[in-house]
């Protein structure tokens, strides 16, 4: 059975004008169909706008769709009393670190999360120390979450989510805010968490290059799923991307301008090491 | 002409232990540059920004604009601020008018002009920015990601700052929004505006800046033309930085042999340097 399962949800809100007369409809989500099996790791991406965090929070009944449906383990969103056990299943992770940390400590923040689901006090404990340990941060347990650098900050609120042990963790442009190395750290943090735990992971970004590791990957624009499949197939779709204002990673574009001046490689390089394999076989060195 | 001289900073000088945010900052940015401010989080570039503006004074050492110190005692700091205009982070949150025009014209009524200057200014701006008429009396939430954060620069574009500072104005941004915001900076800059991005992304300021400086823990680590700097690739990653995309793939094809250009970071300039390299062999 899927772990979530989405058919045709629609969501739509009201627009009021500014005496707060409602003034029309907004469609949001319009009619996403969409499974995630137990070990996925979905890369969702969309321009500004495209619906694609209001779908997000449909995934653990922040949202509830207007029409159609989502179950999450087998229960349905929209039942208000399956709400503990959805948010329970799927974790959200956000942009802003500084939003989602509460504790005064780095461990006592991890531990927010069990403690609301009145997990014992000792298992809690070692809840926070496997967290942490997963996603590098356990050396810094004892630290105020306001001296770490943004990285570490997402990297504490991936914790947190974990230690509610859900089967899935959603993260919405989770590192939007961050430096090179602070993206290159929370990339590989979700990363293990698939590879090892085989926790579902869907990740929404911006940019290109962190969706190569997916293993599908959807494309939403206007509150619809326009494209779906591997990294592969879907970066070999330049032009189709360029029209719903995304782009392709920058090493697939040079492959593909190399490809355009006649050189013969493959269609859709997505890392270095490919190109360069690919070179390799055109210059035989 | 805005100049740093001997600048430190420290926002706990009275508490012991204190460590500067800003230390031995020596820098010069001329009229009309377009300059890209990199460091990893907490390095000290917003705070150095917050100086070119007056929001924050030097601990010791002078903050000079056009011939004049500028500090917290000397009161020349709405001149400063009519003159060098910052940009924060996420720009829109500080979107408040029940209008897109009226949230505009806050900045030049501000500055006690008329409402007529007020409405043309704005207008002005919007039209830089590249916002329709027709958004004019929208609420400024009902806008998309992008069309808040231009319109939030509007607002400061509205008081004719000579400076334009931005303090990562592409986070959050999808592709096109953040190249559309880009090149609406080099626009600005190409018609005289002096132009200081911060930003994390290596391949924006590569595209754009034509001078980069590098903070690390508080000092300046580089400073210089793009491919200068992104010649140091080991140290900038050591900062929590890296190169542009284009040009680690080429410094990687390059120690794989390939005698490519490995300074390059613009795509059709690499594929030209790469099919160059394939022809000789």
């Amino acid at each position: 059975m899927e772990l979530i399962k989405t058919k045709d949800c629609v969501y739509e809100y009201v627009k009021h004008d500014a005496d707060g007369n409602e003034c029309g409809k907004v469609r949001a989500v319009d009619g996403v169909s969409l499974d995630v099996e137990q070990g996925d790791f979905i890369a969702i991406l969309g321009a500004n706008g495209s619906g694609k965090s209001t779908f997000a929070k449909h995934l653990n009944a922040i949202l509830v769709p207007n029409e159609g449906s989502v179950y999450v383990d087998g229960k349905l969103t929209s039942d208000p009393d399956n709400v503990w056990d959805v948010r329970q299943c799927t974790g959200m992770v956000f942009q802003n670190p500084d939003n989602q940390i509460i504790g005064q400590l780095v461990e006592e923040d991890v531990g927010f999360g069990p403690e609301n689901l009145c997990v014992p006090t000792n298992e809690i404990w070692q809840r926070v120390e496997e967290s942490l340990k997963a996603v590098g941060m356990y050396a810094y347990r004892k630290k105020s979450p306001a001296k770490l650098s943004g990285g570490q900050k997402q990297r504490v609120s991936i914790a947190g989510v974990l230690a509610m042990h859900p089967k899935c963790i959603v993260l919405d442009e989770p590192t939007a805010m961050l430096d090179p190395k602070g993206r290159k750290e929370v990339i590989r943090a979700a990363r293990a968490l698939n590879d090892v735990e085989n926790i579902s992971i869907i990740l929404i970004t911006h940019y290109m290059e962190e969706v190569i590791y997916a293993n599908k990957v959807f494309i939403i624009d206007n509150g619809k799923v326009v494209m779906q499949g591997t990294p592969k197939e879907i970066f070999a779709r330049v032009d189709e991307l360029k029209q719903v204002g995304l782009e392709v990673p920058q090493v697939t574009l040079l492959a593909h301008e190399l490809k355009s001046r006649g050189l013969n490689i493959a269609d859709a390089v997505l890392t270095e090491a490919e190109l360069i394999e690919e070179l390799k076989k055109c210059s035989n060195l | 002409m805005l100049e740093f001289v001997d600048v430190e900073y420290y926002y706990d000088s009275d508490m012991p232990g204190a460590t500067p945010a800003l230390r031995d900052i020596n820098l010069k940015i001329e009229d009309g540059e377009f300059v890209g401010i990199i460091g990893h989080t907490g390095s000290g570039k917003s705070t150095l920004v917050q100086h070119m503006n007056g929001l924050l004074n030097p601990t010791k050492g002078k903050y000079i604009y056009d011939g004049t110190v500028i500090d917290a005692k000397s009161g020349n700091l709405k001149e400063l601020r009519a003159k060098v205009g910052l940009v924060f982070q996420y720009p829109e949150h500080q979107l408040f008018e029940a209008t897109v025009l009226e949230d505009v014209c806050f900045g030049p009524k501000n500055m006690g002009l008329t409402d007529d200057e007020c409405k043309k200014r704005a207008v002005e701006a919007l039209d830089k920015v590249g916002v329709d008429a027709k958004y004019y009396d929208a609420s400024p939430f009902e806008l998309s990601g992008g069309q808040k954060r231009r319109v939030a620069i509007a607002g400061v574009l509205a008081m004719s700052p000579r400076v334009l500072v931005l303090d990562e104005p592409t986070a959050g941004l999808d592709p096109e929004g953040r190249h559309d915001l880009l090149n609406m900076l080099k626009t600005l800059n190409d018609e005289g505006m002096t132009i200081v991005l911060v930003s994390h992304s290596m391949d924006d300021v590569a595209k754009y800046a034509r001078r980069l400086v590098v903070i690390d823990n508080a000092y300046i680590a580089f400073d210089g033309t793009p491919t200068e700097v992104f010649s140091h690739k080991s140290e900038l990653v050591n900062m929590g930085l890296n190169v542009p995309q284009i040009t680690g793939i080429m410094q990687s094809l390059k120690s794989n042999g390939f005698d490519v250009d490995d300074t390059l970071f613009d795509v059709d300039a690499a594929a030209e340097s790469i099919m160059k390299c394939l022809d000789r062999k």
